[in-house]
C-alpha cells in the first residue's frame, strides 16, 4: 500500500537521484490511457508536485508502492556506479545454485516498505532476490565518505584553514549473476558527485569481505581484463565516440582532447594526427562515449584497477536498464574479441 | 573566395589588408578541416606572427560583425580539454563533475578561457566557398 511515509521515501530517492523526468514519463505513460481523465493529475511540475500527483494516481488504483519502488529500484540500480566485471566458473555457478547461497541473505520484503527506502538507512542490509533472467545480492547500507567543507574552510592573509567533514549517504551495491552466460558483474555506488578511485576499491573491498562466507570472489571467478579490449575499443568507429584520449608507446606518452565540451567537438580520432589506435599504444584508462539508437552517447570511464587483474568502468549518469546492460555487454565483447 | 564579414574588415582598415588576408586564410582553412573548431587568437598571432593586440582587435571586430561567437572555456586542471562552455562566467555552476578526468573542480577563473567559435553565418560563408 502507497502510505504517505512510502511516497515520501520513493520520491524523495527519485528527487535525490536527479530522476524527476523519470517518473513524468510513468505519469504520463499512465495518463495515455484513454481510460484515465486527462485532468486526474498532472504529469509534469515541481518534485512535490509530482508527489501529490503520484498520491492521486495511487488513490485511483492507477500506481501501485511496487510500480514506483520498481522505478526507484531501476535508477538506484542503473548508473552512478564503478562497475566490476567477473566470469563465473562452475565452482561459482553451482554456489549460487546451492541453498547455502541463497540462505546466507535476507529476503527481500514482499512489499516495499519506507526503512528499505530510507534516506538514511540505519543498518546494512543485504538481500537476494531473483529476477527472470538474473539473480541479485542487492546491498543497502549507510556510505561514510569524507569532504571539504568549502563553505567553512577559508584562506586569508595570515592563515589558511581547511575543513574535512564526514558525510553519510544512502549507498547500494549488486552483485549480479547471470547463470546461464556464467557472468557476474559487481556494481559498486559512487556515492560522492565525483569518480572517487579510492573511495570506489574500498567500499568494493569491503563489499567483498562481507560477502565472503556466502560467495568467495578469488575461488569462484575471474575478472574480466577490460584493458585488454581498450585498443579493439578505440579501433570501433561505429559505436564509440572519444572527446579525448592519453595512450603510451615504448617510447613517448601521448594525451589528445578536444576544445569543446562533452561531446560537442570533433571526435579526437579524426583528428589529422591521431595515430595511437593501434595495438602499439598501451593506456590505463579510457574514456569513452557508446552511441545509442537515436544519436545519444553514455559516457563512461573505464580503467584497469592496479595489481588486482580487475577493471573498472565508471558510469556518472543514470541509465535506463537496458541501456546499461547494452553498453556492459559492449565491453565484454570487446574483450572477448581482443587479439 | 572571400568571406562576407572579412569584406567589412577590409572596407574598415585598408592598411591592413595583408593581416586580414592572413587571418580569413587561416581561419577559412581551419573551418574547413573542422567546423567544430576553436578560434584562438594564440594560434593565430603563432602561425600568422602578428602583432596579438592587432589579432584580437580584428577578431572582436569579426565578432561585432557577427562572423564570431565569444564562447568562455572552463579548461579541466588535469589537462584534458574543455570541461565546459558558456557564454558568460555567470553560467557555469560553482563545481563541476567533469567528464574528462572524472574529478570534481572547482570553478577558479585562472581555469577559464575566452576564445571564439565561428557564427552559423560565416560557417555557412565557409562552406559556400568551398562549394565554389
Amino acid at each position: 500500500m502507497l502510505t504517505v511515509d512510502l511516497l515520501a521515501a520513493l520520491v524523495s530517492r527519485l528527487k535525490e537521484a536527479r530522476a524527476k523526468g523519470r517518473l513524468e514519463a510513468v505519469l504520463k505513460q499512465i495518463k495515455a490511457d484513454p481510460d484515465v481523465s486527462k485532468r486526474s493529475f498532472r504529469a509534469s511540475g515541481t518534485i512535490e508536485q509530482l508527489r501529490d500527483a503520484v498520491q492521486k494516481a495511487g488513490e485511483q488504483g492507477l500506481i501501485s508502492a511496487q510500480d514506483l519502488a520498481s522505478l526507484v529500484d531501476d535508477v538506484e540500480e542503473n548508473g552512478g556506479q564503478h562497475i566490476f566485471l567477473f566470469d563465473l566458473n562452475a565452482l561459482g555457478i553451482a554456489r549460487v545454485r546451492s541453498q547455502e547461497f541463497k540462505d546466507s541473505f535476507q529476503r527481500l520484503p514482499a512489499q516495499p516498505t519506507p526503512t528499505l527506502y530510507a534516506d538514511l538507512p540505519n543498518a546494512k542490509r543485504t538481500y537476494y532476490i531473483e529476477r527472470p533472467r538474473q539473480i541479485v545480492v542487492k546491498q543497502v547500507y549507510p556510505a561514510e565518505y569524507w569532504e571539504k567543507d568549502e563553505d567553512r574552510s577559508y584562506a586569508d592573509a595570515d592563515e589558511r584553514v581547511t575543513y574535512i567533514v564526514r558525510k553519510q549517504r544512502r549507498a547500494i551495491n549488486l552483485l549480479l549473476l547471470d547463470l546461464a552466460r556464467g557472468q557476474a558483474e559487481v556494481r559498486i555506488d559512487r556515492v560522492r558527485g565525483q569518480m572517487d578511485d579510492g573511495l570506489a576499491l574500498e567500499l568494493f573491498s569491503q563489499f567483498r569481505k562481507d560477502m565472503e562466507e556466502a560467495f568467495d570472489f578469488d575461488s569462484l571467478t575471474t575478472p574480466v581484463p577490460i584493458w585488454q579490449g581498450f585498443t579493439r575499443i578505440v579501433s570501433n568507429r561505429t559505436d564509440t565516440y572519444m572527446s579525448t584520449d592519453g595512450a603510451r608507446d615504448a617510447s613517448v606518452v601521448v594525451s589528445i582532447s578536444n576544445r569543446r565540451e562533452n561531446d560537442r567537438g570533433t571526435d579526437v580520432r579524426d583528428h589529422p594526427s591521431y595515430a595511437y589506435a593501434t595495438g602499439d599504444y598501451a593506456r590505463d584508462t579510457l574514456n569513452v562515449y557508446w552511441l545509442q539508437e537515436g544519436g545519444e552517447k553514455i559516457h563512461t570511464i573505464l580503467s584497469r584497477v592496479p595489481g588486482t587483474g580487475m577493471g573498472k568502468i565508471y558510469v556518472a549518469a543514470k541509465l535506463e536498464p537496458d541501456q546499461l546492460t547494452n553498453v556492459i555487454e559492449r565491453i565484454r565483447q570487446s574483450t572477448l574479441d581482443a587479439p | 573566395m572571400s568571406l562576407n564579414a572579412f569584406d567589412n574588415l577590409r572596407s574598415t582598415h585598408p592598411d591592413w589588408l595583408d593581416v586580414i588576408a592572413a587571418i580569413e586564410r587561416l581561419i577559412n582553412r581551419t573551418l574547413r578541416v573542422d567546423p567544430h573548431a576553436v578560434i584562438d587568437d594564440e594560434i593565430i598571432t603563432q602561425q600568422v606572427r602578428i602583432d596579438p593586440k592587432q589579432v584580437m582587435r580584428l577578431l572582436v571586430e569579426l565578432e561585432g560583425w557577427h562572423a564570431l561567437v565569444r564562447r568562455l572555456f572552463w579548461l579541466c586542471p588535469a589537462g584534458r580539454g574543455t570541461t565546459l562552455e558558456a557564454s558568460s562566467l555567470q553560467e557555469f555552476p560553482a563545481f563541476i563533475e567533469c567528464s574528462r578526468c572524472g574529478q570534481e573542480h572547482r570553478l577558479h577563473a585562472g581555469d577559464v578561457e575566452v576564445k571564439f567559435l565561428p557564427s552559423d553565418s560565416l560557417l555557412r560563408d565557409v562552406l559556400a566557398t568551398q562549394d565554389r
